[in-house]
């Protein structure tokens, strides 16, 4: 490619105005051939496994062996959402995934406000250890876990296991939090300790609002990730009444995957739509959201 | 309060206290006026402050997170298992875990299929696979960008273990969609899972994962200043050179972050491995995650089963420690 070969600091400096029209031409024409092969491959690679995915949803006789379906059908999807187990585990879901949330920012608030508005002793070694604990993956401490929610007879409680999600998720928040809060200037709350409000009173009452659009950020973070989040319930939940949709859709897997691919298939996307709404509601926030930290333990 | 016979006991200690504190306060102000402001009452609410508010979190994630890694190293030196006599009266065998484990050669094969896993998913298939994608991105118009950056993302916002299903049957033999299109050139039916397991996990775990390192990356190189690379290109230097000598050095700390978060996250990556393959054929794809939770809940032996965590979390803390040296060079 000639691309290539005229690059380096070696390159003579009046090469490109040198070049005649055609030249220039034909380099632009073989560059804009590149550029189509490589996005054809691109758009191929990322594209044809959703495309599978959607085309089984639509399929009646979906199997693993692909093929396009005879008709469009919503009866995959009829009949997942018609199942009462559908339902039961997506509102476990949703408590797991909301309630840890929830909790992680509420943490989260109550932290970054001193990591922020005041300097301390201790203040950037607490900070380095909330971002070193980001770094810790569940899978590393399940073991551990399990035998620690055994003691305590926490196995198959939703609840504690909500709280857990909720400890994994609040180092990252607190540090979206303290992020978002240097950015509100103290000045905001300083008038309100004129009127006879405490530090607390006008943090709560004028810079929480004020923020409020990083505090969705930061729940809706924890929420898609709790909402994702497989090894956790299927370690220490157990009763089928008590598993969220991760664990229910893997079940189903298991059991049927082979057989009823395009009810497995459109059980996959009735599971993703949330997460998947979510992103496009922030407009994409996350994504600045995730630069600063982890995301998806 | 102590009862009033012992009044005078405590109007002298009293006094002793009163006598003692010009000492004690004038340490204190010397500290505080090292700082320039005089211990007052408003400074004591504020450290009350401080404590309450940020030792509730600290409290709970000490709680939820330290307990147990704490117990984990001592579970670790016993033979503590899930059924059986061992489960109710644990017995401490010493470093004969790590005995063990060291001299197993499944452990060898198991941390080497991690290591496989990192080199090939995270640092190749996730970072420099993922920043030529940024730039190539960069290039492309802005249908064809958000195009190709929607599918991207929706690959990577669908929960893990969707993905684990929708390879599963992309990739299955011998009439999956991969197949039925490499039929259309007169290759295979290839058993890819089977055959070609670790790249196959590889190829995977790219896909979910790429969007982070293409949004970040991009977003730095949105960032780079265009008169750095005007006076580049006038300079002489080619494409190459520009990305190579300018992007490059300039985005340095975005690469470093999305390095060590990508690193982490695919160490501990148990899902997809677990749906794909679950570790075979094989052990060639049993990576830590994955052995940790065949020993310890398929075959119940908690403590050896902790001993392959302590590895993973060891492994684990030298990279957060990484990425935490990263991401706090903007901190103050």
């Amino acid at each position: 490619m000639s691309v290539v070969a005229a690059a380096g600091q070696s390159a003579n400096p009046r090469s490109v105005p040198e070049r005649s029209y055609l030249e220039r031409q034909a380099h632009a024409a073989r560059k804009n051939l590149w550029k189509a092969v490589i996005f054809v491959v691109a758009f191929c690679f990322f594209g044809l496994p959703l495309f599978l995915l959607v085309i089984d949803a639509f399929n009646s006789n979906a199997t693993v062996s692909f093929a396009l379906p005879s008709s469009i059908t919503f009866s995959n999807f009829a009949y997942v959402a018609g199942t009462g187990s559908f339902w039961t585990a997506a509102l476990n879901g949703l408590i797991l995934s909301a309630g840890s949330g929830a909790v992680a920012i509420v943490l989260a608030a109550l932290a970054a406000y001193p990591l922020s508005r005041f300097k301390f002793r201790g203040r950037v070694a607490y900070l380095l250890g909330v971002l070193f604990v980001t770094g810790i993956p569940v899978t590393a401490l399940i073991v551990p876990l399990y035998e620690f929610f055994k003691n305590f007879g926490w196995l198959d409680q939703i609840i504690p296991v909500m709280l857990l999600m909720a400890a994994f998720a609040a180092p990252i928040s607190i540090w979206l939090m303290k992020t978002f809060l240097d950015n509100i200037d103290p000045a905001l709350e300083e008038s309100t300790w004129v009127d006879g409000a405490s530090r607390f009173q006008g943090y709560v009452r004028v810079v929480l609002p004020l923020m409020s659009t990083g505090l969705l950020v930061a729940f809706l973070l924890d929420f898609i990730t709790g909402w994702a989040n497989f090894y956790v319930p299927f370690i220490l939940l157990s009763s089928q009444s008590k598993l969220p949709i991760a664990v229910t859709i893997y079940q189903f897997f298991g059991s049927f995957g082979s057989v009823e691919y395009g009810r497995l298939a459109a059980f996959a996307i009735l599971y993703s739509i949330p997460p998947a709404l979510l992103y496009v509601f922030t407009g994409g926030r996350l994504g600045g959201s995730f630069t600063t930290g982890a995301f998806k333990g | 309060m102590g009862p009033p016979m012992r009044g005078q006991d405590e109007g002298a200690s009293v006094s002793q206290a009163v006598a003692e504190r010009p000492a004690a306060i004038g340490a204190l102000s010397r500290r505080s006026g090292a700082r320039g402001r005089p211990r007052s009452r408003r400074d004591s609410r504020r450290r009350v402050l401080i404590l309450v508010m940020l030792g509730i979190p600290t409290a709970f994630m000490l709680f939820f997170l330290g307990v147990p890694t704490g117990r984990a190293v001592y579970t670790s030196l016993t033979n503590y298992a899930l059924t059986g006599p061992q489960a109710a009266h644990p017995q401490f065998v010493g470093l004969g875990n790590y005995g063990n484990l060291f001299g197993s050669s499944v452990f060898w094969q198991s941390l080497k299929a991690s290591l496989e896993y990192l080199a090939g998913s995270a640092i190749v298939g996730q970072v420099v696979v993922g920043f030529f994608m940024a730039l190539f991105v960069e290039r492309l118009g802005k249908v064809a960008r958000s195009v190709l950056l929607s599918l991207v993302v929706v690959a990577w916002i669908i929960p893990e273990i969707v993905v684990a299903f929708i390879w599963s049957g992309y990739l299955s033999v011998p009439s999956g969609l991969a197949n039925t299109l490499l039929g259309f050139v007169g290759v295979g039916p290839i058993s890819f899972l089977f055959k070609y397991s670790m790249p196959s996990l590889i190829v995977a775990n790219g896909w979910r994962g790429m969007a982070f390192s293409i949004l970040v990356l991009g977003a730095a190189l949105q960032a780079v200043p265009t008169e750095v690379i005007e006076s580049a290109k006038l300079d002489g230097a080619g494409e190459w050179g520009i990305t190579r000598y300018i992007k490059l050095p300039l985005i340095r700390s975005a690469v470093a972050t999305v390095l060590a978060l990508t690193t982490l996250w695919t160490l501990s990556d148990f899902t997809l491995i677990f749906v794909l393959t679950g570790g075979g054929p094989g052990n060639s794809t049993n990576v830590l995650p994955v052995y940790t939770y065949q020993q310890s809940f398929s075959f119940y032996e908690l403590g050896f089963g902790t001993a392959i965590s302590l590895v993973l979390l060891v492994l684990a803390c030298l990279l957060a420690y990484f990425y935490m040296r990263i991401a706090a060079k903007d901190l103050r």
